[in-house]
């Protein structure tokens, strides 16, 4: 499982480092002709680096594309697309409904994801109620107005 | 000399100061002594707040939460069999047997003395050794700061998980990160995609918080709602609370296991990218090789508690020799309070004692300060700790996330960090689930624009004075050991594969 996930690992690495230096440097590293040292190099010796690491990577766990046993990189990445929703979700909540209410929801959400049955109506106060907290703080103590 | 101690034990013994370290200490002691967090995750979540401290005030408070956070971690570990974090796993051993046989508070004080024992001599070592260090590294130039770099990275990806190769991988990642933004030479734009936000690049604090606090919680979140954890120990553990004695006597019996935990805690503590838990292990696993009674360390024995905590503790002022000596960071929570310098407009580095003595010296006398107070308070709150020690996680978790979001926007004001830090919160999940380290990331990032001026700077030397630039003994040493040390983590995954 660890030889299969380690060798997708490093194709990943090695494709990065040749699309970073084919295509993404060339297009976005801005090269004047004044620099003593151009600003290329240092990405391009990363993007190198990147190559030779995702190939090493590559060759020694080679075997372990033949390993029928799950890589476990689905799950991971599925779980990752779900936390990428939950946060995005949670970033417009806070620009749209604002800090409190939007916080609220999600702590009260995962509170409740994560296994909390008992006290259910304390728990909702407390969702509210501490970031009803932080903001006073933030607006009195800091001088900063939350969204 | 004598004007410089006095102004620094002035400094270091204001009301204000002494209120921060107080207050650092106590919320690392709380935060580590609940399951699953830890003093990196109270340390990223809070740097932020610091910005509206005085730069002593936010590095003092800063290492309360890191001297805090390392010995908090040891009360789970004794009580519930479940460390606070990694470094504490070793404490479980011998800390779990004796509170099982009624000895949880003498365990207890035993890791509180042990861990102020370890972190006061590590202290006195980083007084005395860094302005040698520092006088060393003023002989460094580019070439040399090149070469201790590249060391660096490879002695982090060595040591980072399984795989050095993916260690290795995670840090070039974190070091093309640090290119995003303007280019320090030249001021053009790099990897900025028409977005004006990412002219100033990336903020430490965001990755940090992101990478290292939330994806934790993220993690830990995803574990218990699919059941892959279990919540209900800690709230149905029945505690041991008789009162157990421990006298100064008899806790100074262990001197020896406490004088070598703490230098082997210390010597790690300098080496960068070596952790905490690296320290504990080994120091556990030596003292029991050289103990007349080996065969009953994992049963409760006293000594095996001392020998974890006196060098997991040790570390934490050790790695700071590195880290004002050349600006590398010994371990990822020097790396933070790298990040809080900075953002307080100190560089680390040798000329730092030059430029900051004043703040350097009353750091020192602070860190000092600060081990009485962390006594003081560890004992204390004793009886207090164990009601944190046995709050669920699903209680304690979600409002880290909100904290996180509050922390990253005070000092900015923008959503984009916020943004940035979820960003990065989820790539750190995934790279934890994937085995890779996000350590790696985070101190290749924080090194990554050290390294690209010293290479850059050691080029335009070469242009101007051939290759007599490159006839260092310093960095010829360095680039050896760097040689050595990717040869042998190369055959060793080659066996391994």
């Amino acid at each position: 499982m660890a030889m299969r996930r380690d060798f997708y690992i490093g194709a990943f690495s090695l494709f990065s480092g040749l699309v970073l230096y084919f295509w993404l440097i060339p297009q976005w590293v801005e090269t004047p002709g004044f620099a003593q040292t151009s600003p290329l190099m240092f990405p391009n010796i990363s993007a190198i680096a990147l190559v030779i690491i995702g190939a090493c990577l590559v060759f020694n766990n080679f075997q372990g594309i033949r390993d029928r046993k799950s890589s476990g990189i689905k799950e991971a990445l599925l779980e990752a697309v779900i936390w990428l929703v939950i946060v995005s979700l949670t970033l417009l909540g806070i620009l749209h409904i604002g800090f409190v209410a939007a916080n609220a929801f999600v702590c009260f959400v995962c509170m409740l994801s994560a296994g909390q049955r008992k006290h259910l109506v304390w728990v909702a106060i407390f969702c509210v109620a501490f970031p009803i907290i932080l903001n006073l703080v933030a607006a009195h103590v800091f001088d900063v107005a939350l969204p | 000399m004598i004007e410089t101690i006095l102004s620094a034990l002035s400094d270091a013994t204001d009301p204000i100061n002494l209120g921060f370290i107080a207050l650092g200490i106590t919320l690392g002691i709380i935060i580590g002594a609940l399951p699953g967090l830890g003093s990196v995750t109270a340390m990223s979540v809070l740097i932020p707040v610091t910005y509206y401290m005085s730069p002593l005030a936010a590095i003092a408070f800063l290492v309360g939460i890191n001297k805090g956070g390392t010995s908090g971690g040891a009360i789970p570990a004794i009580l519930l069999n479940s460390p606070g974090s990694p470094e504490s796993a070793a404490t479980t051993w011998d800390g779990y047997p004796m509170a099982k046989n009624g000895k949880a508070f003498r365990a207890m004080k035993m890791a509180l003395f042990s861990s102020v024992t370890g972190d006061t001599i590590s202290d006195v070592l980083l007084i005395i050794l860094v302005v040698p260090f520092a006088a060393f590294a003023l002989q460094f130039g580019p070439v040399e700061y090149t070469a201790v770099t590249l060391f660096a990275f490879s002695l982090i990806a060595g040591i980072a998980g399984n795989s050095p190769l993916k260690g290795a991988m995670a840090i070039t990642f974190g070091v093309l990160l640090s290119t995003v933004g303007l280019d320090p030479d030249a001021s053009s734009s790099r990897f900025t995609f028409g977005i004006i936000d990412l002219y100033d690049g990336f903020s430490l604090p965001a990755l940090a918080i992101g990478g290292l606090a939330l994806s934790s919680v993220m993690k830990q979140l995803s574990d218990l709602a699919t059941k892959k954890e279990d919540d209900t120990f800690a709230a149905n553990q029945k505690l041991e609370a008789s009162e157990n004695r421990l006298s100064f006597k008899e806790f100074f019996s262990h001197w020896k296991v406490l004088l070598r935990g703490s230098l082997i805690g210390s010597v790690i503590g300098m080496l960068p990218g070596l952790g905490v838990t690296l320290a504990s292990f080994l120091s556990y696993s030596m003292t029991k090789r050289v103990s007349k009674e080996s065969q009953k360390f994992g049963t409760g024995i006293s000594d095996g508690i001392a020998a974890t905590e006196s060098a997991n503790s040790a570390v934490v002022g050790s790695n700071l020799i590195p880290t004002i000596a050349l600006g590398i960071p010994g371990n990822i929570s020097a790396a933070l309070l790298v990040g809080a310098l900075v953002m307080h407009g100190v560089s680390p580095g040798p000329y730092m004692l030059k430029m900051h003595g004043d703040l350097i010296y009353a750091l020192f006398a602070s860190m000092i300060v600060a081990n009485v107070i962390h006594l003081i308070i560890g004992r204390a709150g004793l009886s207090l700790w164990i009601y944190f020690a046995k709050i669920p996680r699903k209680l304690i978790l979600p409002p880290i996330i909100m904290l996180s979001i509050l922390g990253i926007y005070l000092p900015s004001q923008s959503m984009w960090q916020v943004g940035v830090m979820l960003f990065f919160a989820v790539i750190g999940l995934l790279m934890t689930r994937l085995d890779i380290s996000v350590v790696c990331l985070i101190l290749g990032f924080l090194l990554g624009g050290m390294l690209e001026n010293s290479l850059r700077q050691s080029l335009v030397l070469f242009a101007a004075h051939g290759q007599s630039v490159f006839y260092s003994p310093i960095a010829g040493v360095f680039v050896a050991l760097t040689l050595f040390i990717v040869i042998r983590a190369f055959n060793l995954s080659r066996q391994k594969g």
